[in-house]
């Protein structure tokens, strides 16, 4: 548990060293100003503007950490074989994996409240700017749990990263199929609906239509975990779909955290 | 020499793109035109897979572009081709197969298309659209109801929709008994001006602003020279031919200026319109 902590620990100084917090306040900074001055231009849903620039912001900064930090921090290890200097101390592959994936959770957790908290104050500075009225509709309960969802999301596609990095020593590849993994899991659900709708249009061959199910109970609904919109027009989330949610990202996020610890136990170290 | 060679670079790079800019901008503009409707003509479903895990942004993005291609048209003094305003009503489908709970996007409709463009049906499907999605939203009904009566002359079909407005939450008190003051009013121009000061009350953006306001002074004058023309016609017993007999019977000391730029004139049953139609006139 001990070495678990310290991997943790060392993965987010490392990450935080990489002077992200700096590019993240930038960001920060730019969905304030953007979204209260960009909300001016619409006629009544500024509120709605807002929000969706605020979340939109919080996902990208979420986004950053398995598409560039995790590819980075993991491939990196094991492409620059810096790995075997922590490998070295009586250290189990298993707490090495563990470790890295907390790491990296707590760092996207302190990106994205970082940038949620700016989409807070960019609502508190619309609401000066353009009257009370404009955001009645806000619902700070489920803006917080859309940023959960999100946080959630990011959570499971770094377990797929550092299964990936497992199964590869090219951190380009990795990046590829992270890339992958999280358009594979933001669309199938849209390509299952739009395969099965009647009248779509577009005659599909039994194979693909094969793969497109295989797809789906292999790779992770994504797009389920969005409640973005939802949160933008200050509708309720149901208590009973985040605990849904929640649950299926942490099953599947020990699913693949335990396939990598099993690969990474039975590679070969270069 | 090596260093003044980046220098010498860097000036002519600025002074070639300042040179580029305005050319670069038409390009934008040009292009503009072709592009959009384009993106909306895209089923919803991969619409919705193409904008991944954002649509909110996505639809706000298509939005603004809809409102700049629209706006831009309007600013030039001209009013849009019926193609153009086409594109607009697919860029408008688009956007709310995006966000189908999104209002800015059916209320811009509903303010410029039966007004602007005669196009009545499309702000209606887009209302019932709405009206599918927001189902705790009184508007689309109250828009609904609203376009039967002044666009379409149908009490019938305006008072249950405006029924259903006055049922939601949030519907204001007004609404309960419009369906039924209809018959008192006698003619649209008071319901348009009840709609318009409506819209204005709970309206942002400047632009949209200035717009209803004129709109909104244009169907003032029109009631006010409607309400002339029944003095007269108490005191004569018979219509006038021309409003400028309201100016020799001492009830108008002026024609007003109508504000679009066109000319105020009275039909044979009375009723005053304008010939700018209320679509800005070229100077």
């Amino acid at each position: 548990m001990k070495n678990i902590f310290a991997v943790a620990h060392l993965t987010l100084k490392e990450g935080l060293g990489q002077k992200i917090l700096y590019s993240v306040l930038i960001l920060a900074l730019m969905v304030i100003f953007f979204a209260v001055l960009l909300s001016g231009f619409f006629m009544r849903d500024i509120a709605k503007i807002i929000i969706d620039f605020s979340l939109a912001a919080v996902s990208l900064g979420g986004l950053l950490v398995p598409f560039l930090i995790t590819v980075n921090l993991v491939a990196g290890d094991l492409e620059n074989r810096t790995i075997f200097s922590l490998l070295a101390a009586p250290l189990p592959r298993s707490a090495y994996i563990t470790g890295k994936f907390i790491g990296l959770g707590l760092l996207a957790g302190v990106i994205m409240l970082i940038l949620s908290s700016a989409g807070l104050l960019a609502v508190w500075a619309g609401k000066m700017l353009y009257g009370v009225h404009f955001f009645k509709m806000f619902s700070p309960a489920s803006y917080i749990t859309a940023v959960f969802m999100n946080y959630m999301a990011v959570l499971l596609l770094n377990s797929l990263v550092i299964l990936w990095c497992c199964l590869t020593n090219s951190s380009f590849l990795v990046t590829l199929l992270t890339i992958a993994s999280y358009l594979i899991g933001q669309t199938i659900d849209d390509i299952v609906m739009f395969i099965s709708a009647p009248n779509s249009g577009v005659p599909l061959s039994h194979s693909i239509k094969i793969t497109i199910s295989i797809a789906k109970y292999i790779f992770p609904n994504l797009a389920a975990f969005d409640f973005k919109q939802m949160a933008a027009h200050g509708l309720h989330i149901p208590w009973s779909d985040t605990i849904t949610m929640t649950a299926y990202a942490m099953v599947y996020s020990i699913t693949a955290l335990s396939l990598a610890i099993i690969i990474f136990q039975r590679r070969d170290l270069p | 020499m090596s260093r003044i060679f980046p220098f010498f670079f860097l000036l002519i790079g600025l002074s070639l793109s300042i040179i580029l800019c305005s050319n670069v901008h038409s390009i934008r503009l040009r292009h503009n035109n072709e592009s959009m409707g384009n993106i909306g003509h895209l089923p919803a479903t991969v619409l919705r897979a193409a904008a991944l895990e954002f649509h909110g942004i996505a639809s706000d993005f298509m939005f603004l572009k809809t409102i700049t291609y629209v706006g831009l048209r309007l600013q030039e003094h001209s009013s849009p081709t019926k193609e153009e305003w086409h594109k607009a009503a697919t860029m408008l489908r688009g956007v709310t197969d995006l966000d189908p709970m999104f209002w800015d996007p059916y209320l811009f409709a509903e303010v410029i298309f039966p007004w602007q463009a005669n196009m009545q049906p499309e702000a209606d499907k887009l209302l019932q659209k709405a009206a599918r999605y927001r189902t705790n939203d009184f508007q689309p009904f109250y828009f609904l109801g609203f376009n039967a009566f002044y666009f379409e002359h149908n009490a019938a079909k305006a008072a249950p929709y405006l029924r259903r407005a006055a049922a939601l939450p949030g519907a204001p008190a007004f609404l309960k008994g419009l369906a039924a003051r209809f018959s008192l009013y006698g003619n649209q121009t008071k319901l348009g001006i009840v709609f318009l000061a409506d819209l204005l009350k709970n309206t942002s953006n400047p632009k949209t602003n200035a717009y209803l306001k004129k709109r909104l002074r244009t169907l003032e004058l029109i009631n006010l020279l409607e309400n002339k023309v029944k003095e007269f016609q108490k005191a004569t017993s018979r219509l006038p031919l021309s409003l400028d007999e309201l100016i020799k019977k001492d009830l108008l000391d002026t024609i007003p200026q109508d504000p679009y730029g066109g000319k105020f004139t009275i039909t044979a049953n009375g009723r005053v319109y304008t010939t700018s139609n209320m679509i800005e006139q070229k100077k």
